[in-house]
């Protein structure tokens, strides 16, 4: 059942609780206050309103959630909300509230309200303690949690302690980290955590986009991590491939770290055949070790799925810039997708022979063994010398 | 290798063997197996004869015990090439993780982290091997998985129902240990170089002369906090444990006319009974004087406190669910945990523990919290039935010198009656804890053989070969990272992988085998298949390639009474661990598939082949055990 929106919210503002928790004591007394208050709910335009559907992991009968989710503004800046209830309970013991959960525009949890004198519960009937809310929302904010991989049956036997057979063995015998749930209330926890970082996210990250043009997200690229990640994700969303926002892109490569890489790489993985081998071959012909071996696994698995998408010119291209290696696994991998693609034409071979002269021998050996194996080069001259030179340790 | 088996051999066998009934020079005037009195008419024959009652073997290693420890001890020293004869006094093997007894085998079970830090090597081969062959959780099956476990070891003598009782010494050192072998009435003469007694309370070492103390230090001598102020006789006790089944309707009980009535009125309200139909372990008995002597007083006293207890459960109306359960199992056979404890020349102690002491000499490692039951157990009612007096943050060591006798040049221990106090026994005594202990001193064993050195010596002048080998075997030790210099990988050019989820390829050379101390030290693949080569600048001659893979050290594997299966604990095999992978190898640049594993079960893989030369090999990995990627730690490679 969905809220009124005018019903009466106590909020729980997530800077508050942090300020909360490094000033004095009167301020605590104060947040409590705020806690047991009338205060009403904090009154959001809301620009816009979709029903979503989505699976939750603590869901009964693995049933879709549906709920609504409201966009509304803080600064021009996209923030979301939507009313669920606070636990789904497997043991059937639990009081269920109504608990409104806010995230940003990129899909992170931003806070949680809730509804006038509504206290949320633990085991025994006990009310959350301000330290509880306190730590919900770090355990709602916390990505890593390791709730996130529980799955709803693991978890009906918390609580108990002193496993039979075991000496003294005490604590919860379902063993979720201490920080990742608050005592008493793993359900509440496991729920309001799988609202907040399960599907929901990504269907606020995709509409969060429709309010950006793709300039504004190509400006985006170039900002904080969770910006490029944001803004890397929606362009491929919304094929932008044109020239101008590739070269943005390409512009991030020589600095990203092993992240960003990734994300660079999602992007390019996308993109439409006209642009997806020249948008390699830049990628491959810059010096960050980090997204070349990622470069060269995308060709490779590309090129296995659909070996019509790569041309000779490409494997030219390829060779061209693979000559210029220093590194000897990206030359073995270079290799192993020419044999994979089965093309080796006269001009792929020379700028190959020129490879045997590589200061790293290894790269030589490589090239030597794959001639030798995929060519007519046997009786080459460079490939004799090359033999007559190694041959103690080819 | 052909199997030597007494047992299958027979008196013919025996005499082929050059196994004349002995009467020793040493051996006492009256030999235990003595038959001159026997009339014996056998109608087979039609002759009067006497039975043979004697038998002498001689044997490289004597390992007395087959608790997690002996077992661990045997298997290590036979692989490495040792003759050795498993002695145990019971029927099946597993001491107190038999099904005569049922205790769960725990180890680093969990950390203050949270998470476990579980022990590799052959007790972690046991614990999957069970997961292979009895999925079903029954501890009579574990019994015989043990024994297999032990069986398929071609070096390895088993002696089931045969007790040490006595060691017959030449000098100062052990040349015989005097057994019982209670099914055949006959007694045996086990000789050999070197004896380990991993039976508990080490009888045998006793006898041997070797020093020993039983019950609690004071605080000062070994500045141990958690000691008692002066020193006591105290020494934890022996438990029963039980099980029940759910009958589905209501089952009434009758205590039996020994039943001790449990005293709740002044039971310790941590006396809990949380999962009771699984055993209740603080139904124990310990002693301040002789616990050996008082062991049979102590199983009767048990008997009755268990049927208390259990008569509590049903009929005080306290346990209103226990209506419809009804005892499935009692346990007649009690478990220890405490009686002698050697001495070697270090003696592990408390600070040794909560310091994380770091050992030039450790080749072993523990971190199960320091639990000390109290004294009296349940004749001690209205206290709390045990103390945890710390927990760990990370694992702590164990040195080799507590592991041998400091008396006797040729006898070392593993278990719980090592060279320990009482406090340091309180978190050491978890049976995979004192099975890193077997696997140390069963290797450390071959070693003094094949040097003719004692085990002393072993931890003055060739301690980095034993932790060398420990490692390659896949043990363990804290703080100690593995430097082989035989290990060709460790000279090759360029290890590389297909793809990388996390960690990397270079670090399967850097001599850790688990991501410790909050450091990676993995490579983990995309997705399956995968691969990782290791290339090489000059040819180089190979026969073995050894993998470890990973198993997820971070949760526990052992079988529980509860088949629990959650983030801490697994009830299957792991799903991490690698199931298919091959080996390729390079020569005259060709790949060459060199072996196949299909249905690989254990962490360390071993390829074993005949010598090639070569300038790069490449390891496949084809599925887990569902994992959708595969992580591995170690790559070595031998001549
Ligand atoms: C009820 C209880 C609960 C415990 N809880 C746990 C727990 O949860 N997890 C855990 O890991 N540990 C636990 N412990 C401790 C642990 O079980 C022991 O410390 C451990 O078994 C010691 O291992 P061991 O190999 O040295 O000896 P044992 O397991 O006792 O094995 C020694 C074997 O040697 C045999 N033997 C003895 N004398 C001779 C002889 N003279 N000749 C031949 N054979 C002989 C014995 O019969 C026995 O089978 C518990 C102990 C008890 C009693």
């Amino acid at each position: 059942m969905l809220l009124q929106s005018n019903a009466c919210f106590t909020k729980v503002i997530r800077v508050l609780i942090l300020v909360t928790l490094v000033v004095s004591v009167s301020s605590q007394a104060n947040f409590l206050a705020r806690l047991n208050s009338q205060a009403s709910l904090v009154k959001h335009d809301i620009s816009k309103t979709i029903k979503v559907e989505f699976s939750h992991k603590a869901s009964v009968d693995d049933d879709l959630v549906k709920a609504k989710l409201h966009e509304y503004q803080i600064d021009d800046v996209n923030f979301y909300y939507m009313d669920v209830k606070s636990v789904f309970c497997g043991e059937n013991i639990c009081k269920v509230d109504k608990v409104r959960l806010h995230w940003d525009q990129f899909g992170h949890y931003h806070e949680l309200e809730l509804g006038t004198g509504i206290k949320l519960e633990k085991g025994n009937a006990l009310d959350f303690e301000l330290e509880d809310y306190i730590k919900l929302d770090q355990i709602l904010a916390n990505k890593n949690s390791t709730l996130s991989s529980l799955e709803k049956f693991e978890l009906v036997t918390t609580g108990s302690t002193e496993s039979a057979g075991i000496d003294g063995f005490s604590g919860a015998t379902t063993y979720i980290k201490n920080e990742d749930y608050i005592k008493g209330a793993i359900w509440t926890c496991y729920t309001l955590w799988h609202y907040v970082n399960g599907p929901v996210s990504q269907i606020i990250r995709n509409m969060s986009a429709e309010s950006y043009s793709v300039n504004e997200l190509t400006q985006m690229s170039t900002g904080s991590w969770i910006e490029q990640h944001y803004a890397l994700e929606q362009l491929s969303a919304k094929q932008s491939y044109d020239a101008k926002t590739i070269e943005k892109v390409l512009s991030l490569v020589s600095n990203a770290n092993l992240e960003l890489s990734q994300a660079i790489i999602s992007y390019v993985k996308a993109a439409p055949k006209r642009v997806l081998s020249s948008t390699i071959i830049e990628i491959l012909s810059s010096e960050n070790s980090h997204i070349v071996g990622l470069a060269l696994n995308l060709v490779k698995d590309k090129s296995r799925q659909d070996p019509l998408i790569f041309n000779a010119e490409f494997y030219q291209e390829l060779v061209k810039v693979a000559a210029s290696f220093k590194h000897y696994p990206y030359v073995h991998q270079t290799l192993s997708i020419l044999q994979q693609s089965n093309l080796q034409n006269s001009s792929i071979q020379a700028r190959l022979l020129t490879m045997l002269e590589s200061d790293n021998f290894m790269i030589a050996r490589a090239v030597y063994w794959h001639l030798l194996e995929f060519s007519e080069l046997n009786s080459n001259k460079m490939m004799q010398s090359f033999y007559q030179f190694n041959q103690d340790r080819l | 290798m052909h199997r030597r088996n007494l047992f299958k051999l027979g008196a013919a066998g025996l005499a082929t063997a050059g196994l004349a009934p002995a009467i020793s020079a040493t051996s006492k005037q009256a030999v235990l197996g003595d038959r001159e009195n026997d009339k014996w008419l056998h109608l087979g024959t039609g002759k009067s004869t006497l039975p043979n009652r004697h038998k002498q073997v001689d044997y490289d290693v004597v390992v007395l015990g087959g608790g997690a420890a002996g077992i661990c001890a045997a298997v290590a020293a036979a692989r490495k090439g040792s003759k050795v004869v498993l002695v145990q006094d019971r029927p099946v093997l597993g001491g107190n993780a038999s099904s005569e007894m049922r205790v769960h085998l725990n180890g680093v079970n969990r950390l203050k982290t949270g998470l476990a830090e579980r022990e590799t090597g052959i007790i972690e081969e046991i614990l999957l091997h069970n997961r292979f062959e009895n999925p079903q959780e029954s501890f009579p099956v574990w019994d015989h998985v043990l024994y297999d476990f032990v069986m398929r070891e071609p070096n390895i003598e088993l002696m089931l129902n045969t007790q040490g009782i006595e060691a017959i010494m030449d000098g100062d050192k052990i040349r015989q240990v005097r057994c019982w072998q209670l099914t055949t009435e006959t007694e045996y003469l086990l000789g050999g170089k070197i004896f380990i007694d991993c039976s508990g309370d080490g009888l045998v070492a006793a006898t041997a002369g070797a020093e020993y103390r039983t019950g609690r230090e004071g605080k000062k001598e070994f500045n141990e906090t958690f000691a008692p102020d002066e020193p006591d006789g105290w020494q934890m006790g022996a438990s029963l444990l039980m099980s029940a089944k759910d009958m589905g309707k209501p089952i009434p009980y009758r205590a039996p006319s020994w039943a001790i009535p449990f005293d709740e009125k002044n039971a310790h309200k941590r006396r809990k009974f949380h999962a009771y139909h699984e055993g209740i372990w603080w139904i124990e008995v310990g002693s301040d004087d002789d616990i050996i002597a008082d062991q049979e007083i102590n199983r009767h006293k048990l008997m009755g406190y268990l049927h208390g207890v259990w008569d509590y459960i049903k009929n005080s109306g306290r346990f209103p669910e226990s209506e419809t359960l009804a005892l499935d199992w009692v346990g007649s056979l009690p478990s220890r945990r405490e009686s002698r404890r050697f001495i070697g020349d270090y003696i592990h102690s408390e600070r040794d523990l909560t310091t994380y002491k770091h050992f030039p000499d450790a080749v072993a490692f523990g971190g199960w919290g320091i639990d000390e039951h109290n004294p009296g157990a349940m004749e001690n009612i209205h206290m709390a039935p045990t103390i945890f007096h710390a927990h760990f943050d990370e694992v702590y060591q164990i040195p080799f010198r507590s592991l041998y006798s400091k008396d006797v040049p040729n006898l070392m221990f593993a278990g719980r009656n090592v060279s320990q106090t009482h406090i340091a026994l309180a978190s050491s005594r978890i049976m995979a804890t004192c099975a890193l202990m077997g696997q140390a001193v069963g290797t450390a064993a071959t070693m003094c053989i094949e040097k003719n050195a004692t085990p002393r010596q072993i931890a003055q002048q060739h301690i980095n070969q034993l932790q060398e080998q420990l490692l390659r075997d896949d043990v363990f030790i804290p703080k100690r990272p593995a430097n082989d210099t035989k290990d060709l990988v460790k000279k090759a050019a360029s290890i590389f992988a297909s793809t990388t989820h996390s960690g990397n390829a270079e670090l399967l050379n850097n001599g850790w085998s688990r991501d410790i101390d909050g450091k990676i030290h993995h490579w983990q693949s995309v997705g399956l298949p995968a691969d990782v080569q290791v290339e090489w600048q000059d040819t180089v001659k190979l026969s073995q390639i050894e993998i470890k893979c990973d198993t997820n050290v971070k949760r526990n594997i052992m079988m529980r009474k509860d088949s629990k299966n959650d983030e801490n604990f697994n009830n299957t095999v792991p799903e991490e661990m690698v199931k298919s992978i091959s080996l390729q190898a390079r020569v005259k640049g060709k790949w060459q598939t060199i072996e196949t594993i299909k249905e690989n079960r254990t962490r360390l893989i071993k390829f074993n082949f005949d010598s090639i030369k070569t300038t790069a090999v490449r390891i496949r990995v084809d599925e887990t055990y569902g994992d959708p990627r595969v992580k591995l730690f170690e790559i070595r490679a031998y001549s």
